[in-house]
């Protein structure tokens, strides 16, 4: 028993703190200066944080060395993902994208020619991209939802149809963009589109969160050949592994904005009374501080453990759907009981992010597949073997 | 089971509404779009001009104040239908009806009543209430020159555009409290506080603000706390319609909505949303219902209004919540209207008494009735 412990080693845990400290030293000032429903960085201030983070040593994460990134392992990503997200933006923009962005991981299999037209200049941060696989028919289904068709036209391909509930779009200059080539599951390939490529068209969806996602509109769109990504219709498999790797980070960041929202409800229980009698000694309110504090731990050992095994390369679809149900189902009652706590305050935009995070944690129990599709993959493994 | 309980007259009354919000009001919400971050002062006029000729002014205020003088219960029939649509819980039938004026005033003597009320009426703007959780000013009685109020709440609605104010204030150099009528103006201050992205609230302040002798209109916590019953009836019932629409989106959604080569309503486990959502939905209004009932006889207690308010506020969360969970991705779209809900309705719970209160009220009342009584002591 002597190797297994609740710890984490040395090297790890440094590396969690050092990312915590940029957060609350770099990050937290600077979203003083901004709007509450802010969702970027001016271009400049996002330089200069780069620059930071850069000389901290926490420049793109997760690409590959090859490719000048710092190849961190799905577990260090993970640790990272819980404290980048605990800032008032770090729901959908963590560190205010200070640490960089990656291209999606399936471009990493692209022609040498695509590596360095799309993979390095997004790793050196000189270029966005977005990744483009749901359509209005729906999400958690591609293999069947995909209807954006693409049509092989002498030396080009046709993309005709429609994506939407696309992130990163607006700051993005090109994305990947998965239409059907063939029926069937086995009939979905890659391509990378660049903006303004004529016939494709983009417009923002305004929902619940600040940051809008896009709708694509693909109108006879020529794509050149060597703009198709890995072969023909061997698309599924690129999407599942962009899906699986993005589940487990996705579900840390909520676990984070849960801890950050914990601090606020602490701090301001300590500080206000409730009839008389100071929040914290409220048993209600305890009872949700301890019911919030189970909850984010089990979730935080759930992701770590879907993590670890996705690092040992094991077939992880089983836990990431656990953990992604039960971390954002977790962020989502702790940020609900947060703001309960507080009370009116927690939703004055100008005073507190609970409300913003309360807005944006709702879509986490839809985006990455909803809670409903994960508890699917999880229940089905009890089906006999034969069905 | 509705039509067991309304008389004739209620279900008149109900259906007229109902066919009122859907021929007059949606249609105008359409026309402006779901991104429409208010309505035009010109639709809204020509709804209480349409509302008013059909005898729909002011439910709640008396017939003589010139409202409508309709009692509570008849008042929580209509907000259940008038609050079924977009901007429905912020603003029932677009204001079309005029904001609420309590109807509980009727009971001070002041006669500042008369002379305010009548055209905070007449004007449909309401009145604000600063009278949350407790009294957060102080009156300093100035002998027959009457009232110096200091103080400031957070979180007033409507301080903006009200005709009048109701502030709930310590009365300097005495135990008691007292409810004080403010005509708004410019001497009242009121800055906006920006919640939940679309709400706008104000935090109201006093400085020195000198009232007339009349302004008081009675004890601070009685009139606030019927004040208090008055409106969590209403909240409740307004809930209610918000979730019954939502369950009537989420319902139609599943009929139309295919994923994995199936139905969503072939599904158990949405079924059992709609299900749930449909059994807590009917539950909660009977409860509304029963409560607003006995209210408008004057028996209903601070605490059966309480349950009514504090079960129609967390069911209704949940079955918008649920509803969302059955869109997927549009039902967080602003063009679904469920976003909306479910960032207004998290306030309910807050707002007017929290349910920790509430639930701390009750507590007291339940155990209270197996105590030994201090004369057996």
């Amino acid at each position: 028993m002597a190797h297994f412990n609740f710890q984490l080693p040395k090297e790890l845990e440094d590396f969690r703190l050092k990312v915590r400290e940029f957060v609350r030293n770099e990050i937290l000032p600077l979203e003083k200066l901004l709007e509450p429903d802010a969702t970027r960085l001016s271009k400049e201030e996002l330089k200069k944080l780069q620059a930071k983070a850069k000389e901290a040593g926490l420049w793109t994460l997760g690409a590959p060395k090859k490719f000048g990134g710092q190849e961190r392992s799905i577990f260090e990503l993970t640790l990272a993902a819980e404290e980048a997200s605990q800032h008032r933006l770090g729901g959908y923009n963590p560190a205010l994208n200070a640490f960089g962005s990656e291209p999606p991981n399936v471009l990493y299999e692209g022609t040498e020619s695509q590596i360095q037209k799309y993979v390095i200049p997004t790793i050196e941060g000189r270029t966005h991209a977005f990744m483009a696989i749901t359509e209005p028919s729906g999400g958690s289904d591609p293999a069947r939802a995909i209807r954006t068709k693409a049509v092989l036209d002498g030396d080009s391909w046709v993309l005709n149809g429609s994506k939407t509930f696309i992130t990163g779009v607006d700051r993005a200059e090109y994305g990947v963009v998965f239409a059907r080539t063939d029926p069937g599951r086995e009939g979905i390939t890659g391509f990378v589109v660049e903006k303004g490529m004529p016939g494709f068209t983009w417009k923002e969806v305004p929902v619940i969160r600040p940051w809008y996602p896009c709708e694509l509109t693909f109108e006879n769109c020529r794509v050149p050949l060597d703009m198709q990504l890995g072969e023909k219709n061997k698309g599924f498999r690129l999407i599942n592994k962009w899906l699986v790797r993005n589940r487990i980070p996705y579900t840390a960041g909520c676990i984070g904005i849960a801890c950050a929202a914990m601090r606020y409800a602490i701090q301001y229980a300590q500080k206000h009374q409730l009839n008389g009698v100071p929040r914290i000694k409220n048993q209600s309110f305890q009872w949700m501080l301890g019911d919030s504090e189970i909850e984010i731990r089990a979730a935080r050992w759930l992701v770590w453990e879907a993590a670890w095994k996705a690092d040992r390369k094991e077939d992880t679809r089983r836990e990431a759907s656990i953990a992604k149900v039960f971390g954002t189902e977790t962020a989502n009652r702790v940020i609900d009981r947060c703001i309960q706590i507080i009370g009116m305050e927690a939703l004055a935009d100008y005073e507190m992010p609970l409300g913003r995070w309360y807005r944006e944690l709702r879509i986490k129990r839809i985006g990455e597949g909803p809670s409903e599709v994960h508890r699917m993959v999880i229940g089905r493994d009890y089906l006999p073997k034969e069905e | 089971m509705e039509n067991l309980i309304l008389n004739n007259e209620l279900r008149m009354m109900r259906d007229t509404v109902r066919k009122f919000v859907q021929n007059e009001v949606i249609p105008i919400e359409q026309k402006l779009g779901a991104l429409a971050a208010e309505v035009p002062v010109e639709y809204i006029e020509a709804l209480q001009g349409k509302a008013k000729k059909m005898g729909f002014w002011q439910m709640g205020a008396l017939a003589e104040w010139g409202g409508a003088g309709l009692d509570i219960f008849s008042r929580t029939v209509v907000m259940g239908e008038a609050s079924r649509h977009r901007f429905g819980l912020m603003s029932p039938a677009l204001n079309a009806f005029g904001k609420e004026i309590p109807s509980t005033l009727a009971k001070s003597e002041s006669p500042l009543i008369a002379k305010l009320i009548k055209p905070a009426v007449g004007s449909g703007e309401g009145c604000f209430l600063a009278v949350d959780g407790s009294s957060n000013f102080t009156a300093k009685r100035k002998g027959n020159n009457g009232w110096e109020i200091s103080g400031s709440q957070r979180f007033v609605a409507n301080a903006d555009k009200a005709a009048v104010g109701l502030v709930w204030a310590k009365i300097e150099g005495s135990e008691d409290t007292g409810l004080f009528l403010l005509e708004n103006s410019n001497r009242i201050k009121s800055e906006p506080v920006l919640v939940m992205r679309t709400i706008r609230l104000f935090n109201v302040s006093l400085e020195d603000y000198q009232a007339p002798v009349n302004s008081y209109l009675g004890k601070g916590k009685e009139m606030v706390g019927e004040i208090l019953q008055e409106l969590q009836i209403l909240l409740a019932a307004g809930c209610l319609g918000i979730a019954q629409e939502a369950l009537r989106l989420g319902t139609e959604y599943a009929t139309q909505r295919e994923t994995f080569g199936k139905l969503l309503e072939k599904r158990e486990a949405i079924q059992d949303m709609v299900v749930d959502s449909a059994v807590a939905l009917e539950s909660s209004r009977l409860l509304t219902w029963a409560v607003a009932k006995k209210q408008s006889l004057g028996e209903a207690s601070a605490d059966e209004v309480a349950m009514a308010k504090l079960n129609a506020t967390e069911t209704a969360f949940r079955i918008v919540d649920q509803m969302i969970q059955i869109h997927g991705g549009m039902g967080i779209t602003q063009e679904v209207v469920l976003e909306r809900w479910y960032r207004e309705l998290r306030l309910t719970r807050i707002q007017l008494v929290p349910s920790e209160i509430i639930r701390q009220r009750l507590a007291l009342r339940n155990f209270e009735k197996f105590h030994t009584p201090k004369s057996m002591q």
